[in-house]
């Protein structure tokens, strides 16, 4: 596929900034030091870009200037353009802080995204957090599986499918070991401390298990970026066949 | 004589234990980019439960019917997310299931564009037809998607290239989040929860998610609790699903990127696993000849 001017040196600057950060892994330098810069730079250019033109413009200057309309057409309509306005002067209002004498009067906005925090993510916590985990670990320790339907992969003894028991008494035994980890009042010694450890090694699974997925994670995005060479800079722009 | 020899095996251990970590990082550098040069190199991709289940659901879906794909990631996690979107998409396309894009990231809506142009090309999909990209609004999760559960056009009035919601011949669907059949975020944060605590447990959509695998951890209970449909997991999980579009004959072509990665992340983390070994090895050698850097062995037991 023939490239544009454009897309060349979009690829070669790509490449460029992709060794220059690479390079930190070497020792700080001044070509990471620059290519920090100018991520850190780009990145607050979208940022101010983005809201000045998706943000301000899109949803407060159109609507505004229609509500500024509407209202002056037939001002009976007020009512109507209230939730376009009214969100606008609680914005307003919190540019007060940068002005010592009515700074007191950004406490208004900020009292009411508190309250509507508050309000929403209660609900929110408990209805995702707390009650389906709580249903969630509330299961059968021993699972009877129904005789009628047949599954050749699981391993059962008799009508018990032996790795779901299994998982279900780890789970069961495993999350009390951690709550009793974590309650302070007693001593954690004779078979409460054994009880407690059990729940440490829990914990270092869960831990290890997360390390895990975070070096895959971390090895995935300098994938990522070796792909980008290999195939858009080396065979692309240079024009280098490589095998595979 | 027997001294010198036990101070000289000290010595070995406690260099193992002073490698230089950018030794360390060519390995993982050669481990990563030699299987990209030997295309013979494959690793079997094994397809897990929480991918085998996001792919059922979407199966299962009627076709002709709506799903949000919500692009709730910045460039930094693309090679993890977007061979995820790639094959959702395919999924959905192949399916005429009509996709909606929306955003809680900056940056999603750009990123979301230019993966559903380049597979609704494929397949021979329009834009505001087959997919509408919605783009980004401020606000987080509580006032975009319980907004949507109120009305669409309420939070987005135009499309993210500014065109009304009613020039949109696709959006005759999607009036409220009710008229969607499942919502998936593809997401470097904790969307999917919200995603979940919203649209699924107050208004009652399915949903599934895509998420990096620094994240995977935290989303295994969701699976558990029927709160989550179904999990891509990193960039395994998106190569579980361009397995499972393979396998089910909906696209013969779809091995992307995350297959290809599949060899050279298996080789990274084999190095990863020897280092951490030898590691180990050396620190618990070095412990017993009294020799470890640093000075005598402590009683806690390391670094």
């Amino acid at each position: 596929m023939e490239m544009t001017t454009a897309e060349l040196i979009g690829i070669w600057v790509a490449a460029a900034l992709t060794f220059c950060a690479l390079s930190f892994l070497y020792k700080d330098n001044p070509f990471y030091q620059v290519a920090e810069s100018l991520f850190v730079g780009v990145s607050a250019g979208y940022g101010a870009a983005f809201v000045l033109h998706q943000v301000i413009y899109q949803d407060v200057i159109i609507p505004l200037s229609v509500s500024v309309q509407v209202v002056s057409e037939e001002p009976s309509a007020l009512l109507q353009v209230a939730n376009r306005i009214l969100p606008c002067i609680l914005g307003l209002m919190i540019l007060a802080r940068f002005f010592p004498s009515i700074g007191w009067i950004s406490r208004w906005p900020l009292a009411f995204i508190i309250g509507y925090g508050t309000g929403f993510n209660v609900m929110f916590i408990i209805q995702t957090f707390l009650l389906p985990q709580i249903y969630g670990m509330v299961k059968p320790l021993v699972e009877v599986a129904d005789p009628t339907v047949t599954t050749p992969d699981v391993v059962m003894i008799g009508n018990v499918p032996l790795m779901a028991t299994i998982s279900n008494l780890v789970l069961f035994v495993g999350v009390l070991a951690v709550i009793a980890y974590f309650f302070f009042s007693k001593p954690h010694t004779g078979a409460y401390g054994k009880f407690t450890k059990f729940g440490v090694w829990m914990l270092m699974l869960g831990f290890g298990a997360t390390y895990g997925n975070t070096v895959m994670a971390r090895m995935s995005l300098l994938i990522g970026r070796i792909q980008f060479l290999l195939d858009d800079w080396i065979q692309g722009a240079m024009g280098i066949n490589l095998p595979g | 004589m027997a001294k010198q020899q036990t101070k000289q095996q000290g010595d070995i251990w406690s260099s193992l234990l002073r490698i230089d970590r950018r030794i360390i990082f060519v390995f993982i550098f050669v481990a990563l980019v030699v299987p990209f040069l030997i295309p013979s190199l494959t690793v079997p991709v094994e397809v897990q439960r929480p991918a085998q289940d996001l792919f059922d659901a979407v199966a299962a879906l009627p076709e002709g019917s709506e799903v949000i794909v919500s692009f709730d990631y910045g460039p930094s996690t693309i090679p993890e997310l977007s061979p995820m979107a790639i094959a959702l998409a395919r999924h959905c396309f192949s399916r005429d299931i009509r996709i909606y894009a929306t955003a809680f990231y900056m940056e999603g809506p750009a990123i979301g564009e230019a993966l559903l142009r380049q597979v609704a090309e494929e397949y021979g999909k329009e834009e505001h037809v087959d997919f509408v990209n919605l783009g980004f609004k401020p606000g987080g999760p509580p006032a975009v998607i319980m907004g949507l559960a109120s009305s669409v056009s309420q939070v987005f009035p135009t499309d993210k290239n500014n065109t009304p919601l009613e020039d949109i011949p696709a959006m005759q669907y999607f009036q409220k989040l009710t008229d969607i059949e499942l919502c998936i975020s593809l997401s470097a944060s904790t969307y999917p929860e919200a995603w979940a605590g919203y649209a699924w447990a107050r208004v009652g959509v399915p949903c599934g998610g895509g998420v990096t695998a620094v994240m995977a951890a935290d989303f295994y209970a969701f699976l558990d609790t029927g709160q989550l449909v179904g999990c891509l997991m990193g960039m395994k999980g998106a190569a579980e699903y361009e397995q499972l579009l393979v396998d089910n004959e909906i696209d013969l072509d779809a091995h992307g990127d995350a297959t290809r990665a599949m060899p050279p992340q298996s080789m990274a983390h084999l190095v990863i696993i020897v280092f951490v070994a030898i590691g180990n090895v050396a620190m618990y050698m070095s412990g017993r000849t009294g020799s470890r850097a640093g000075g005598k062995r402590r009683k806690s037991g390391g670094r």
